[in-house]
């Protein structure tokens, strides 16, 4: 059961075999049995979540049944605002912050008819501060439920440690640059990363606002468009959610076309090249793999200069009273002042050139359905070392760039095993707005391949 | 041991700033690391630079104006369609409920 996708949960909680109380009561045990062992939660939402649970049984035993979240639990990384609870955003400074109101992704998803059980672990501030290492949270580093040795990535690692460890059927996480695909390749699992705008950002923590984008965590591609369909939609109270509308489109499609950057696999480890090598056959047996080369612009050095100067922006009451010296991470604590030499020309210059890369790669994926490239260049880190240098990123991430400069929506899945047998996987990037194209290219990989369907041995 | 590294003036220049700022908040040891991240920022902005622009190419960012709406007051028994402007809808903004 615990590993059931949420479409076949939704089967069985519409046709009245399981309850939803049944369903809220396995999650809330196993989150707080188990939640502890990996650091992968806040707070777990007993009382509330059992109101949410008999309330949908009610409303489907009436016949009122709204959809295939009715009844299934789910878990929210904590900067998600939610009445009731606190919203820590993984930060000392802020673990007694409480908010009045639920981000528009709460109440969405409560109008769909989830039931929200946990507040789940982050690193602080979504790592707009510089984190290079999995202790950057006021709770401890997230552990990979596949390797106890292991991290799960970030930030949004105990959204992916919980749907891993089979916390909770699927959780919500957010991206700046990284923050979904990054974590869910580390612990296997099937991440969406939503274009910019699609999904409203009222009530979530902002880090930068113009990269900050929500998104699903599941067992599956087709999960995580069942999750974006609720979540999705204008909102007034967020200028620039996007009011084009959204539903998630489940058909089957039999062929697509990807095309493969140059040298993607630059800096990757030799079982990632390996793994994503053998995508590739499969993917060719979906359609037709070409290698494509960009325009040589300064991807990293846009998107990076927007995230520093933006995060420096949105936690500026932070930085400049000192406060970050209450955060976890010490480098965390210092690396913002840093922020301060940015010239004003040179954010702008980025922003100009934001312009420029996204009519670029908007006329590359013209040609083609996603481009497609590893999740990470590695097998997840290990726990109580630093995954990066201070000065620079450990290998280039041009995907992340384009991506997240541009807006772009990306799904990431597993795809296989490194030498440390923690999970590897693929990312298929779409053009804007185009989520359901690469969902339909990610349900077919898995339809062709049973990497998702591989769990780690929880003890 | 690692050669120190070359004189950057305008790096050296920015750095300044963030030592006048914070200068008496951080050790030496940390400053020096300061010293580097500035100095890969200004790589950064080095890397941008030489990228032709036009005119035309506008920041990538979208800004409206703003005029607050008074909020609705909706009556049922006196509702009217035909009089009806929808300009008068709610217009909440981000930030409302905020934590103190």
């Amino acid at each position: 059961m615990i590993f059931t996708p949420v479409r076949e949960l939704a089967g069985l909680v519409r046709a009245r075999k399981v309850s939803p109380v049944e369903l809220a009561e396995l999650y809330l045990d196993r989150l707080e049995r188990l939640g502890p062992k990996y650091n992968a939660v806040v707070t777990v939402m007993r009382e509330h979540a059992l109101t949410q649970a008999r309330r949908a049984e009610g409303e489907i035993a009436a016949g009122d049944y709204r959809g295939p979240l009715h009844g299934i639990p789910y878990g929210a990384k904590d900067l998600l605002a939610t009445a009731g609870a606190p919203t820590t955003w993984g930060a000392a400074p802020y673990k007694d912050q409480r908010f009045d109101f639920d981000a528009t992704v709460i109440r969405k998803l409560e109008e769909a008819g989830a039931v929200l059980v946990a507040k789940l672990a982050m690193i602080e501030l979504a790592g707009g501060m510089g984190y290079r290492q999995p202790t950057a949270s006021f709770t401890g580093p997230c552990i990979n439920p596949w390797d106890a040795n292991a991290w799960t990535g970030g930030s949004s690692s105990g959204s992916c440690a919980a749907v891993a460890a089979g916390l909770v059927p699927f959780a919500i996480g957010s991206e700046t640059w990284g923050s979904i695909l990054s974590p869910a390749g580390y612990c296997g699992l099937s991440g969406l990363r939503p274009t910019y705008g699609r999904v409203s950002r009222h009530g979530a923590m902002a880090l930068c606002w113009t990269l900050d984008k929500l998104g699903p965590l599941g067992q599956t591609a087709d999960d995580c468009g069942l999750v974006l369909d609720a979540m999705a939609g204008a909102d007034p109270r967020d200028p620039t959610a996007s009011d084009r509308p959204y539903r998630y489109d489940a058909a089957d499609r039999k062929r697509f076309s990807f095309g493969v950057i140059t040298n993607v696999t630059d800096g990757c480890e030799a079982a990632v090249t390996e793994n994503f090598t053998r995508s590739l056959g499969v993917l060719r047996k979906m359609g037709t793999v070409e290698e494509v080369t960009l325009p040589d612009l300064p991807y990293e050095q846009i998107t990076r200069t927007i995230l520093q100067v933006e995060a420096a922006s949105a936690f500026e009451d932070l930085i400049e009273s000192g406060g970050i010296a209450g955060l976890t991470a010490p480098e965390d604590r210092t690396t913002p002042y840093a922020r301060d030499a940015i010239l004003a020309k040179d954010y702008l210059k980025a922003m100009r050139l934001r312009g420029v890369m996204a009519r670029e790669i908007d006329r590359v994926l013209g040609r083609f359905d996603a481009l497609v490239a590893p999740g990470r260049i590695n097998e997840a880190p290990v726990l109580g070392q630093e995954f990066r240098s201070a000065i620079s990123a450990t290998a280039k991430d041009v995907m992340g760039a384009v991506g997240n400069g541009a807006g772009l929506p990306a799904v990431c899945v597993p795809n296989g095993f490194g030498a440390r047998g923690l999970p590897t996987s693929i990312q298929l990037m779409g053009r804007a707005w185009e989520e359901n194209t690469i969902l339909a290219a990610a349900r077919v990989y898995q339809s062709l391949t049973d990497w998702h369907t591989r769990h780690p041995k929880l003890g | 041991m690692s050669e120190p590294a070359k004189p950057d003036r305008e790096a050296d220049g920015l750095f300044e700033i963030v030592r006048q700022r914070y200068g008496d908040r951080l050790t030496p040891e940390l400053m020096e690391e300061l010293r580097k991240i500035v100095r890969a920022q200004v790589e950064a902005a080095r890397a941008l630079r030489p990228v032709r622009l036009t005119n035309a190419d506008e920041p990538m960012q979208r800004f409206a104006p703003y005029r607050e709406e008074p909020p609705l007051t909706f009556d049922p028994l006196t509702f009217d369609p035909l009089t009806f402007d929808p300009l008068t809808l709610p217009s909440p903004q981000r930030g409302e409920g905020d934590a103190p």
